[in-house]
Protein backbone atom coordinates (compact mmCIF):
# COMPACT_ATOMS: atom_id res chain seq x y z
CA UNK A 1 0.00 0.00 0.00
CA UNK A 2 1.28 3.41 -0.87
CA UNK A 3 2.66 5.62 1.87
CA UNK A 4 0.16 8.37 1.14
CA UNK A 5 -2.71 5.93 1.64
CA UNK A 6 -1.39 4.89 5.02
CA UNK A 7 -0.98 8.56 5.87
CA UNK A 8 -4.60 9.37 5.05
CA UNK A 9 -5.88 6.41 7.04
CA UNK A 10 -3.77 7.44 10.02
CA UNK A 11 -5.04 11.01 9.73
CA UNK A 12 -8.63 9.80 9.77
CA UNK A 13 -7.91 7.66 12.83
CA UNK A 14 -6.23 10.58 14.60
CA UNK A 15 -9.24 12.79 13.96
CA UNK A 16 -11.47 10.01 15.32
CA UNK A 17 -9.30 9.82 18.48
CA UNK A 18 -9.52 13.58 18.92
CA UNK A 19 -13.29 13.51 18.57
CA UNK A 20 -13.48 10.69 21.08
CA UNK A 21 -11.72 12.60 23.84
CA UNK A 22 -12.65 16.20 23.15
CA UNK A 23 -14.79 17.74 25.88
CA UNK A 24 -18.38 18.31 24.84
CA UNK A 25 -20.79 20.74 26.52
CA UNK A 26 -22.95 19.10 29.19
CA UNK A 27 -26.15 19.17 27.18
CA UNK A 28 -24.68 17.13 24.34
CA UNK A 29 -22.20 14.93 26.17
CA UNK A 30 -24.41 11.85 25.92
CA UNK A 31 -24.69 12.16 22.14
CA UNK A 32 -21.13 11.17 21.34
CA UNK A 33 -20.93 8.49 18.64
CA UNK A 34 -18.30 5.77 18.89
CA UNK A 35 -15.95 7.41 16.39
CA UNK A 36 -13.13 4.89 16.44
CA UNK A 37 -15.27 1.78 15.76
CA UNK A 38 -17.05 3.70 12.99
CA UNK A 39 -13.84 4.72 11.22
CA UNK A 40 -12.31 1.26 11.65
CA UNK A 41 -15.49 -0.32 10.24
CA UNK A 42 -15.37 1.94 7.20
CA UNK A 43 -11.75 1.21 6.42
CA UNK A 44 -12.22 -2.53 6.85
CA UNK A 45 -15.19 -2.44 4.48
CA UNK A 46 -13.12 -0.47 1.98
CA UNK A 47 -9.82 -2.33 2.29
CA UNK A 48 -10.51 -5.72 3.88
CA UNK A 49 -7.17 -7.13 2.83
CA UNK A 50 -5.04 -4.36 4.26
CA UNK A 51 -6.86 -3.15 7.35
CA UNK A 52 -7.79 -5.91 9.71
CA UNK A 53 -7.95 -7.09 13.27
CA UNK A 54 -4.39 -6.05 14.06
CA UNK A 55 -5.04 -2.40 13.23
CA UNK A 56 -8.27 -2.48 15.20
CA UNK A 57 -6.54 -4.01 18.19
CA UNK A 58 -3.74 -1.42 18.21
CA UNK A 59 -6.28 1.38 17.97
CA UNK A 60 -8.02 -0.23 20.91
CA UNK A 61 -4.82 -0.18 22.94
CA UNK A 62 -4.32 3.50 22.16
CA UNK A 63 -7.92 4.13 23.18
CA UNK A 64 -7.31 2.30 26.46
CA UNK A 65 -4.32 4.53 27.18
CA UNK A 66 -6.32 7.64 26.34
CA UNK A 67 -9.22 6.73 28.57
CA UNK A 68 -7.18 5.12 31.34
CA UNK A 69 -9.22 1.95 31.28
CA UNK A 70 -7.83 -1.47 31.95
CA UNK A 71 -5.38 -2.31 29.17
CA UNK A 72 -7.10 -4.42 26.57
CA UNK A 73 -10.74 -3.52 27.25
CA UNK A 74 -11.32 -1.41 24.16
CA UNK A 75 -8.75 -3.47 22.25
CA UNK A 76 -10.81 -6.62 22.69
CA UNK A 77 -13.99 -4.76 21.78
CA UNK A 78 -12.50 -3.34 18.62
CA UNK A 79 -10.96 -6.70 17.70
CA UNK A 80 -14.37 -8.38 18.02
CA UNK A 81 -15.96 -5.62 15.93
CA UNK A 82 -13.21 -5.95 13.30
CA UNK A 83 -13.62 -9.72 13.22
CA UNK A 84 -17.37 -9.47 12.70
CA UNK A 85 -17.00 -6.87 9.96
CA UNK A 86 -14.35 -8.95 8.22
CA UNK A 87 -16.52 -12.03 8.39
CA UNK A 88 -19.49 -10.32 6.76
CA UNK A 89 -17.76 -7.64 4.74
CA UNK A 90 -18.81 -9.05 1.39
CA UNK A 91 -22.47 -8.78 2.34
CA UNK A 92 -22.31 -5.50 4.22
CA UNK A 93 -20.32 -3.83 1.47
CA UNK A 94 -23.18 -4.09 -1.04
CA UNK A 95 -25.89 -2.99 1.35
CA UNK A 96 -27.44 0.42 0.81
CA UNK A 97 -26.20 2.99 3.31
CA UNK A 98 -29.20 2.83 5.61
CA UNK A 99 -28.95 -0.93 5.87
CA UNK A 100 -25.24 -0.62 6.59
CA UNK A 101 -26.20 1.78 9.36
CA UNK A 102 -28.33 -0.92 10.96
CA UNK A 103 -25.44 -3.38 10.77
CA UNK A 104 -23.24 -0.74 12.41
CA UNK A 105 -25.88 -0.25 15.11
CA UNK A 106 -25.71 -3.93 15.94
CA UNK A 107 -21.92 -3.93 15.94
CA UNK A 108 -21.66 -0.93 18.23
CA UNK A 109 -24.17 -2.53 20.60
CA UNK A 110 -21.95 -5.62 20.74
CA UNK A 111 -18.88 -3.40 21.27
CA UNK A 112 -20.51 -1.48 24.13
CA UNK A 113 -21.75 -4.73 25.61
CA UNK A 114 -18.21 -6.12 25.69
CA UNK A 115 -16.85 -2.97 27.32
CA UNK A 116 -19.49 -2.92 30.02
CA UNK A 117 -19.07 -6.62 30.61
CA UNK A 118 -15.34 -6.19 31.21
CA UNK A 119 -15.99 -3.19 33.42
CA UNK A 120 -18.52 -5.19 35.39
CA UNK A 121 -16.07 -8.05 35.88
CA UNK A 122 -13.39 -5.77 37.32
CA UNK A 123 -15.84 -3.80 39.42
CA UNK A 124 -15.92 -0.54 37.50
CA UNK A 125 -19.68 -0.51 37.14
CA UNK A 126 -20.45 2.95 35.83
CA UNK A 127 -23.84 2.58 34.16
CA UNK A 128 -25.72 5.37 32.50
CA UNK A 129 -27.73 6.39 29.46
CA UNK A 130 -24.56 6.51 27.42
CA UNK A 131 -24.81 2.75 26.86
CA UNK A 132 -27.94 3.31 24.78
CA UNK A 133 -27.22 6.68 23.21
CA UNK A 134 -23.77 5.75 21.89
CA UNK A 135 -25.01 3.07 19.44
CA UNK A 136 -27.96 5.22 18.37
CA UNK A 137 -25.74 8.23 17.72
CA UNK A 138 -23.26 6.06 15.84
CA UNK A 139 -26.16 4.76 13.73
CA UNK A 140 -27.18 8.33 12.89
CA UNK A 141 -23.66 9.44 12.10
CA UNK A 142 -22.62 6.44 9.99
CA UNK A 143 -23.95 7.72 6.64
CA UNK A 144 -22.07 10.98 7.15
CA UNK A 145 -18.83 9.25 8.10
CA UNK A 146 -19.01 6.75 5.29
CA UNK A 147 -19.59 9.53 2.74
CA UNK A 148 -16.76 11.69 4.06
CA UNK A 149 -14.27 8.84 4.16
CA UNK A 150 -15.44 7.62 0.77
CA UNK A 151 -14.77 11.04 -0.73
CA UNK A 152 -11.28 11.00 0.81
CA UNK A 153 -10.69 7.51 -0.51
CA UNK A 154 -11.65 8.46 -4.03
CA UNK A 155 -9.77 11.72 -3.94
CA UNK A 156 -6.53 10.29 -2.65
CA UNK A 157 -6.99 7.07 -4.61
CA UNK A 158 -6.68 4.58 -1.79
CA UNK A 159 -7.61 1.18 -3.21
CA UNK B 1 -6.35 -7.46 30.67
CA UNK B 2 -5.81 -10.13 33.26
CA UNK B 3 -2.20 -9.05 33.71
CA UNK B 4 -3.14 -5.44 34.10
CA UNK B 5 -5.82 -6.09 36.64
CA UNK B 6 -4.24 -8.71 38.83
CA UNK B 7 -0.55 -8.08 38.62
CA UNK B 8 -0.02 -4.36 38.13
CA UNK B 9 3.04 -5.25 36.03
CA UNK B 10 1.91 -3.05 33.24
CA UNK B 11 1.95 0.14 35.28
CA UNK B 12 5.21 1.46 33.89
CA UNK B 13 4.29 0.41 30.35
CA UNK B 14 1.04 2.26 30.68
CA UNK B 15 2.84 5.34 31.94
CA UNK B 16 5.24 5.23 29.01
CA UNK B 17 2.45 4.80 26.49
CA UNK B 18 0.48 7.55 28.22
CA UNK B 19 3.41 9.85 27.52
CA UNK B 20 3.16 8.97 23.83
CA UNK B 21 -0.49 9.86 23.50
CA UNK B 22 -0.04 13.11 25.39
CA UNK B 23 0.12 15.33 22.25
CA UNK B 24 -3.25 13.93 21.22
CA UNK B 25 -4.76 14.82 24.57
CA UNK B 26 -3.30 18.31 24.54
CA UNK B 27 -4.68 18.80 21.03
CA UNK B 28 -8.12 17.63 22.15
CA UNK B 29 -8.02 19.94 25.16
CA UNK B 30 -6.91 22.92 23.07
CA UNK B 31 -10.34 24.05 21.72
CA UNK B 32 -11.84 24.13 25.20
CA UNK B 33 -8.93 26.19 26.50
CA UNK B 34 -9.14 28.58 23.55
CA UNK B 35 -12.84 29.04 24.21
CA UNK B 36 -12.23 29.71 27.90
CA UNK B 37 -9.49 32.23 27.12
CA UNK B 38 -11.74 33.93 24.63
CA UNK B 39 -14.50 34.11 27.21
CA UNK B 40 -12.12 35.71 29.67
CA UNK B 41 -10.78 38.22 27.17
CA UNK B 42 -14.16 39.37 25.92
CA UNK B 43 -15.86 40.23 29.20
CA UNK B 44 -17.39 43.63 29.68
CA UNK B 45 -15.68 46.30 31.71
CA UNK B 46 -18.67 46.50 34.06
CA UNK B 47 -18.53 42.82 34.78
CA UNK B 48 -14.82 43.07 35.54
CA UNK B 49 -15.39 45.93 37.94
CA UNK B 50 -18.13 44.06 39.78
CA UNK B 51 -16.09 40.88 39.92
CA UNK B 52 -13.09 42.82 41.20
CA UNK B 53 -15.16 44.38 43.97
CA UNK B 54 -16.58 40.99 44.90
CA UNK B 55 -13.09 39.49 45.08
CA UNK B 56 -11.78 42.36 47.21
CA UNK B 57 -14.66 41.89 49.67
CA UNK B 58 -14.12 38.14 49.75
CA UNK B 59 -10.41 38.63 50.29
CA UNK B 60 -11.10 40.94 53.25
CA UNK B 61 -13.44 38.40 54.85
CA UNK B 62 -10.93 35.58 54.34
CA UNK B 63 -8.13 37.59 55.90
CA UNK B 64 -10.25 38.35 58.95
CA UNK B 65 -11.09 34.66 59.23
CA UNK B 66 -7.42 33.82 58.94
CA UNK B 67 -6.62 36.06 61.89
CA UNK B 68 -9.02 34.02 63.96
CA UNK B 69 -7.46 30.86 62.57
CA UNK B 70 -4.00 31.88 63.76
CA UNK B 71 -5.34 32.54 67.24
CA UNK B 72 -7.08 29.15 67.24
CA UNK B 73 -3.93 27.44 66.03
CA UNK B 74 -1.95 28.91 68.91
CA UNK B 75 -4.59 27.85 71.41
CA UNK B 76 -4.70 24.38 69.86
CA UNK B 77 -0.93 23.96 70.13
CA UNK B 78 -1.01 25.04 73.77
CA UNK B 79 -3.85 22.68 74.62
CA UNK B 80 -2.14 19.80 72.88
CA UNK B 81 1.05 20.54 74.79
CA UNK B 82 -0.97 20.41 78.01
CA UNK B 83 -2.40 17.04 77.01
CA UNK B 84 1.06 15.87 75.98
CA UNK B 85 -0.09 14.86 72.48
CA UNK B 86 1.97 15.54 69.37
CA UNK B 87 1.36 18.91 67.71
CA UNK B 88 -0.48 19.43 64.42
CA UNK B 89 1.78 20.67 61.70
CA UNK B 90 -0.28 23.20 59.78
CA UNK B 91 2.11 24.17 57.03
CA UNK B 92 1.26 21.92 54.15
CA UNK B 93 2.92 21.92 50.80
CA UNK B 94 0.37 22.56 48.07
CA UNK B 95 0.48 22.68 44.31
CA UNK B 96 -2.08 24.34 42.10
CA UNK B 97 -2.93 22.44 38.93
CA UNK B 98 -5.15 23.08 35.95
CA UNK B 99 -7.69 20.56 34.73
CA UNK B 100 -7.10 19.48 31.13
CA UNK B 101 -10.38 19.50 29.25
CA UNK B 102 -10.17 15.89 28.16
CA UNK B 103 -13.19 13.71 28.65
CA UNK B 104 -13.66 10.29 27.11
CA UNK B 105 -17.28 9.62 28.01
CA UNK B 106 -19.84 10.90 30.48
CA UNK B 107 -19.59 7.70 32.50
CA UNK B 108 -15.96 8.09 33.46
CA UNK B 109 -15.17 9.74 36.76
CA UNK B 110 -11.61 10.69 36.10
CA UNK B 111 -10.00 14.00 35.25
CA UNK B 112 -6.57 14.88 33.99
CA UNK B 113 -4.30 17.53 35.44
CA UNK B 114 -1.32 19.24 33.90
CA UNK B 115 1.09 18.42 36.74
CA UNK B 116 2.98 15.17 36.97
CA UNK B 117 6.06 13.36 38.16
CA UNK B 118 8.29 16.35 37.49
CA UNK B 119 6.40 18.46 40.02
CA UNK B 120 6.49 15.72 42.62
CA UNK B 121 2.97 14.35 42.22
CA UNK B 122 2.62 10.79 43.52
CA UNK B 123 -0.01 8.09 43.28
CA UNK B 124 -2.56 8.37 46.08
CA UNK B 125 -2.12 12.10 46.55
CA UNK B 126 -5.34 13.89 47.55
CA UNK B 127 -6.80 16.56 45.30
CA UNK B 128 -9.08 19.35 46.49
CA UNK B 129 -10.85 22.24 44.89
CA UNK B 130 -11.93 25.37 46.72
CA UNK B 131 -15.11 23.73 48.01
CA UNK B 132 -13.86 20.37 49.18
CA UNK B 133 -12.18 17.09 48.38
CA UNK B 134 -12.30 16.00 44.75
CA UNK B 135 -10.43 12.73 44.65
CA UNK B 136 -7.00 11.18 44.54
CA UNK B 137 -4.27 10.65 41.98
CA UNK B 138 -4.30 7.22 40.36
CA UNK B 139 -1.78 7.55 37.57
CA UNK B 140 1.22 9.81 37.20
CA UNK B 141 3.14 10.54 34.01
CA UNK B 142 6.02 12.92 33.56
CA UNK B 143 3.92 16.03 33.03
CA UNK B 144 0.32 14.95 33.64
CA UNK B 145 -1.63 12.91 36.11
CA UNK B 146 -5.06 11.32 36.34
CA UNK B 147 -7.40 11.83 39.27
CA UNK B 148 -10.12 9.42 40.33
CA UNK B 149 -13.04 11.50 41.57
CA UNK B 150 -14.85 10.52 44.74
CA UNK B 151 -18.01 9.99 42.69
CA UNK B 152 -16.53 6.91 40.99
CA UNK B 153 -17.89 3.57 42.16
CA UNK B 154 -14.37 2.45 43.13
CA UNK B 155 -13.79 5.37 45.45
CA UNK B 156 -14.24 5.36 49.21
CA UNK B 157 -13.32 8.04 51.73
CA UNK B 158 -13.64 7.86 55.54
CA UNK B 159 -15.66 10.80 56.81
CA UNK B 160 -16.86 12.28 60.06
CA UNK B 161 -20.11 14.10 60.72
CA UNK B 162 -19.26 17.63 61.85
CA UNK B 163 -22.41 17.85 63.95
CA UNK B 164 -22.23 14.58 65.86
CA UNK B 165 -18.66 13.37 65.38
CA UNK B 166 -19.88 10.00 64.11
CA UNK B 167 -17.56 8.30 61.63
CA UNK B 168 -18.56 6.52 58.46
CA UNK B 169 -17.45 5.54 54.98
CA UNK B 170 -18.53 7.57 51.99
CA UNK B 171 -18.47 5.66 48.72
CA UNK B 172 -19.09 6.79 45.17
CA UNK B 173 -22.11 5.43 43.38
CA UNK B 174 -21.14 6.17 39.79
CA UNK B 175 -23.56 9.08 39.66
CA UNK B 176 -22.22 12.62 39.30
CA UNK B 177 -24.13 14.16 42.19
CA UNK B 178 -24.68 11.37 44.66
CA UNK B 179 -22.42 9.62 47.07
CA UNK B 180 -23.60 7.01 49.54
CA UNK B 181 -22.78 6.90 53.23
CA UNK B 182 -22.68 3.18 53.94
CA UNK B 183 -22.93 0.96 56.98
CA UNK B 184 -24.72 3.51 59.14
CA UNK B 185 -27.24 1.72 61.39
CA UNK B 186 -30.83 2.87 61.42
CA UNK B 187 -30.56 4.09 64.97
CA UNK B 188 -27.71 6.52 64.21
CA UNK B 189 -28.33 10.25 64.33
CA UNK B 190 -27.94 11.61 60.80
CA UNK B 191 -29.97 14.56 59.53
CA UNK B 192 -30.35 16.32 56.21
CA UNK B 193 -27.84 19.16 55.74
CA UNK B 194 -25.22 17.55 57.96
CA UNK B 195 -21.77 18.47 56.72
CA UNK B 196 -19.39 15.55 56.36
CA UNK B 197 -15.67 16.15 56.49
CA UNK B 198 -12.79 13.74 55.98
CA UNK B 199 -11.63 12.05 59.15
CA UNK B 200 -8.11 11.37 57.95
CA UNK B 201 -8.24 7.81 59.28
CA UNK B 202 -7.00 6.30 56.03
CA UNK B 203 -3.81 8.33 56.03
CA UNK B 204 -4.47 9.44 52.46
CA UNK B 205 -6.95 12.28 52.60
CA UNK B 206 -6.17 15.20 54.93
CA UNK B 207 -8.36 15.38 58.01
CA UNK B 208 -10.93 18.12 58.36
CA UNK B 209 -11.60 18.88 54.69
CA UNK B 210 -15.26 19.17 53.68
CA UNK B 211 -16.47 16.32 51.51
CA UNK B 212 -20.24 16.54 51.21
CA UNK B 213 -23.60 17.47 52.57
CA UNK B 214 -26.28 14.90 53.47
CA UNK B 215 -29.20 15.21 51.11
CA UNK B 216 -31.55 12.41 52.13
CA UNK B 217 -31.84 9.84 54.88
CA UNK B 218 -34.14 6.89 54.34
CA UNK B 219 -35.02 4.23 56.85
CA UNK B 220 -36.48 1.27 55.08
CA UNK B 221 -38.26 -1.08 57.42
CA UNK B 222 -36.57 -4.40 58.15
CA UNK B 223 -33.23 -3.06 56.88
CA UNK B 224 -30.31 -2.86 59.21
CA UNK B 225 -28.63 0.16 57.64
CA UNK B 226 -30.00 3.53 56.60
CA UNK B 227 -29.84 4.65 52.97
CA UNK B 228 -28.11 8.02 53.02
CA UNK B 229 -27.32 10.05 49.92
CA UNK B 230 -24.72 12.76 50.10
CA UNK B 231 -24.05 15.56 47.66
CA UNK B 232 -20.34 16.27 47.15
CA UNK B 233 -19.20 19.80 47.91
CA UNK B 234 -16.50 19.96 45.28
CA UNK B 235 -17.57 21.02 41.78
CA UNK B 236 -16.64 17.88 39.87
CA UNK B 237 -17.44 19.16 36.42
CA UNK B 238 -16.75 22.84 36.61
CA UNK B 239 -13.48 23.23 38.48
CA UNK B 240 -10.66 24.54 36.40
CA UNK B 241 -8.06 24.97 39.11
CA UNK B 242 -7.49 22.32 41.73
CA UNK B 243 -4.99 21.89 44.51
CA UNK B 244 -2.78 18.89 45.18
CA UNK B 245 -1.61 18.66 48.75
CA UNK B 246 1.02 16.76 50.65
CA UNK B 247 -0.70 15.74 53.89
CA UNK B 248 1.45 15.40 56.97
Amino acid sequence: MRASSIFIIIISLLIAFLLTIIKLPTWIEYCRPAWIPLVICYWILALPHQIGIATAWSCGIILDILTDSILGEHALGLAITAYLILKFHRQIRVFPVWQQAFAILLLIIIYQFEIFWVQGVIGQNNIGWYILTAPVCSFIVWPLISQILKSWRLRFRIY
Amino acid sequence: MIFDHHQHYLGSTKALLARTVLPLQYTAAWPAHVYLNLQQNITSYNFLRQDNKRLIDQNLLLQIQQQKLLALQLENTQLRALLKTSPHDQDQRILVAEVLAVDADPLSHEIMLNKGHRQGVYVGQPVLDENGIMGQVVQVSAATSRILLITDARSAIPVQNTRTGMRGLLVGTGSRNNLALINIPITADVRIADLLMSSGLDGKYPAGSPVGVVRSVQHKSQEQFAVITVEPKAQMNRSQLVVLIWPK
